[in-house]
């Protein structure tokens, strides 16, 4: 009854939204019938807020990988995150990662004036297994974000909505325009093609994406393994950020087994001209100066642009923390009646992370005045034209415009921003809008397996024997009896799919690789797994396979599953052997083990059992024991 | 007389259990001991060993695409 009353309440308030907001944009004298058309207008776009259309999720942990990413970035941080939300821009930012049921439990919790039991929200959900795992990772996201706050004992746990997150929410909903206001229009504005060109000239030219085409592929190439500083001079500093991403090593040094791409160490920040105050050690600078991918280098390039785009961000934002030339006095703000101290480091974080997620809402092409800027936001933009998210025509210029590249840091899930692009391939291939690749990330993937037909003559693929017996072709005229990879658009080269792909010959607007049993072997020595490149396949996937079920043909699919299989024939575990056990003690350890759930392996004849070491502990008490009373009984007979 | 020894337990199919036999007996000796068909019991070292000699294998098995051809 209770949750039925703030559903009425809930729907009221979006329509009341609407007309208020509607009270803003309509001037008095306007025709009758345009008023009708905006309110139409008005309250679609609040649903839209609500309920976003259902799109097809090109990889299902990829929106996840940046959630962890910020999630786990956040962490650092524990009650202070708190704080955080004390910008209308990164509370509207963080709604966006949220998934659809987490939103729709902030809504609900919106209109609840008092905190509610943490018990009554299990009946939010339905009993079937899959609701209940969906409900519990929506809690857990939101706890682990801190927008719930849940406060009392443990036994009456009671749940609301953080209050800077619910007041900032107001805000977002009535303000969806995050544009900078211009008071002088600048004389030239550059077209969005020419922002385009400098995106990715920036991409291309000095700045940290520059290593995920220049040094990453170059290291990563077959003959040239390593790259060497004096053949990039000037990017010591974004060659330092990628060692300690972990994305690079030293010639020769020995990889760190558990540091991966998403857990950086803490980094300076790698665009500041001003020596970083942080005391973290530099890179270790081999003596000839040569660098090398890493396993995780690989895996990143296999990961989508805005994953890897943020995965830099985080690393700057680490950086920007410690810079103690913005730093201003600590503020005290209340929350829930205790009194939180944002300290004065989390204050310029806070208002950093803040223009970050205003950038992504930015209009992009559209020139913002640089004037309105706070130093720390001045600060952050100067750093960010470093990345080619925004372009100045000089330093010190009155505006700054987003460039495309920021629409790439707000693409969530599949459902890019609406972003006006007149792009001839994006009209030719309606699914584009549905998810895809950007345009900074163009190139489609048609995968075909060996039994789809192919045209006789005039054959553009030449003959090729299969790398594995295979079942006969339905087909009797398929000439290429290994799975291609068809990769469509200008630079199909931008998409990776070198790192598993044979590539064999390259057309104007089209490249054909062949998947074989070397390729995916090359790849999987790399560090990549079956289920990254199966994933990337499908990520980039043309709008016309992407209507194919299975989207990847199965036999490619189960093919390179049974390449990674084959290769991991040998399991390796640290394991400790008690060897020679006489039966009866071997018999009464064997079941302990097993109990325990611990037992490895056991062969009665040799008195053998096997278990993992870290287990070996009551094992080994409980075998002593055991011998200690067989001992002490008299022997038999 | 019950001992008890730590080290790096592979587990693997009977058929790369006999290489792994062949290369110790071979080329450099690693097995502490031969537990069942498809467990053995090896040095901690040695891991990064048998992994680069399984890779050889797998590519002297390898049909290269393009090398009949040179």
């Amino acid at each position: 009854m209770y949750w039925k009353e703030i559903r009425k309440k809930q729907a009221g308030l979006i329509s009341l939204l609407a007309v208020k907001h509607l009270a803003r944009v309509v001037r008095p004298n306007q025709p009758r019938q345009n008023v009708k058309t905006q309110v139409g207008k008005s309250i679609f776009a609040f649903s839209n807020l609500l309920h976003k259309p259902k799109v097809q999720t090109p990889l299902k942990s990829d929106s996840g990988e940046r959630q962890s990413l910020l999630a786990q970035f956040l962490s650092t941080f524990g009650t202070r995150i708190e704080g955080f939300y004390d910008n209308p821009y990164t509370v509207r930012g963080m709604f966006r990662f949220l998934t659809p049921l987490a939103k729709d439990y902030v809504f609900r919790l919106f209109f609840a004036t008092s905190p509610c039991p943490l018990e009554s929200l299990k009946q939010w959900s339905l009993p079937d297994p899959l609701s209940i795992r969906m409900h519990a990772e929506a809690i857990k996201r939101l706890d682990s974000f801190r927008i719930f706050q849940v406060l009392g004992p443990k036994g009456s746990k009671m749940v609301a909505l953080s209050q800077y997150f619910r007041q900032h929410l107001v805000f977002a909903l009535y303000n969806s325009d995050a544009n900078l206001p211009v008071q002088h229009a600048p004389h030239h504005v550059p077209t969005l093609d020419q922002l385009q060109q400098y995106a990715q000239f920036r991409a291309a030219a000095p700045g940290p994406l520059h290593y995920r085409p220049c040094c990453l592929e170059a290291a990563a190439g077959k003959k040239q393994r390593a790259l060497s500083l004096e053949d990039a001079p000037g990017a010591t500093d974004q060659v330092e950020l990628l060692v300690r991403l972990g994305l690079m090593r030293p010639v020769g040094a020995v990889a760190p087994s558990t540091s991966t791409a998403t857990t950086p160490g803490p980094s300076p920040a790698p665009f500041s001209k001003r020596p970083a105050p942080s005391p973290s050690p530099p890179p270790p600078t081999p003596a000839s100066g040569r660098y090398e991918t890493t396993g995780e280098g690989y895996q990143f390039l296999l990961k989508r642009a805005s994953t890897q785009l943020w995965t830099f961000m985080i690393s700057y934002l680490k950086g920007f923390r410690v810079r103690p030339c913005l730093l201003l006095p600590g503020v005290v703000v209340a929350v829930w009646g205790r009194k939180v101290v944002c300290a004065p480091e989390d204050r310029t974080l806070v208002e950093a992370l803040g223009f970050l997620f205003r950038l992504t809402m930015m209009t992009v092409g559209r020139p913002q005045e640089a004037a309105a800027l706070t130093p720390t936001q001045m600060q952050v933009m100067r750093d960010l034209r470093a990345f080619g998210l925004i372009y100045q025509r000089k330093d010190g210029a009155a505006h700054f415009i987003p460039t495309p590249l920021v629409s790439v840091l707000a693409l969530e899930g599949a459902a890019a921003p609406a972003r006006p692009s007149s792009r001839p391939a994006r009209r030719r291939c309606p699914g584009a809008a549905r998810g895809g690749p950007t345009d900074l990330e163009q190139g489609w993937i048609v995968v075909e397996s060996t039994t789809c037909p192919v045209p006789r003559a005039p054959c553009p693929v030449p003959r090729a024997p299969c790398p594995v017996p295979r079942a006969p072709c339905p087909v009797p005229r398929a000439p290429c009896p290994v799975p291609r990879v068809r990769l469509h658009g200008q630079r199909p080269a931008r998409g990776h799919a070198w790192l598993f792909v044979q590539l064999q010959y390259r057309l104007p607007n089209l490249v054909v690789g062949s998947v074989t049993l070397e390729s995916v072997r090359r790849a999987l020595m790399f560090g990549i797994t079956a289920d990254q490149i199966t994933s990337f396949l499908y990520q980039h996937a043309h709008p016309q396979q992407r209507l194919r079920r299975p989207v990847i043909p199965e036999a490619v699919r189960d093919q390179i599953f049974l390449w990674e299989a084959e290769r991991n024939r040998l399991l390796f575990q640290r394991a400790a052997v008690f060897e020679g056990l006489p039966p009866p003690v071997h018999q009464a350890a064997v079941a302990f083990a097993r109990e325990q759930g611990v037992l490895l392996c056991e062969v009665a004849a040799k008195g053998l059992l096997v278990v993992p070491e870290a287990e070996k502990g009551p094992v080994h008490a409980h075998i002593v024991d055991l011998m200690t009373r067989a001992a002490a009984l008299p022997p038999q007979g | 007389m019950a001992t008890l020894k730590t080290g790096l337990l592979v587990t693997c199919d009977p058929t790369i259990r006999m290489y792994l036999l062949h290369l110790d007996r071979n080329d450099r000796s690693f097995i502490q001991l031969e537990i069942d068909d498809t467990h053995l019991l090896i040095d901690d070292s040695s891991r990064e060993y048998l992994v680069h000699k399984i890779d050889e294998l797998h590519r002297s098995n390898t049909y290269i695409l393009g090398e009949s051809q040179k």
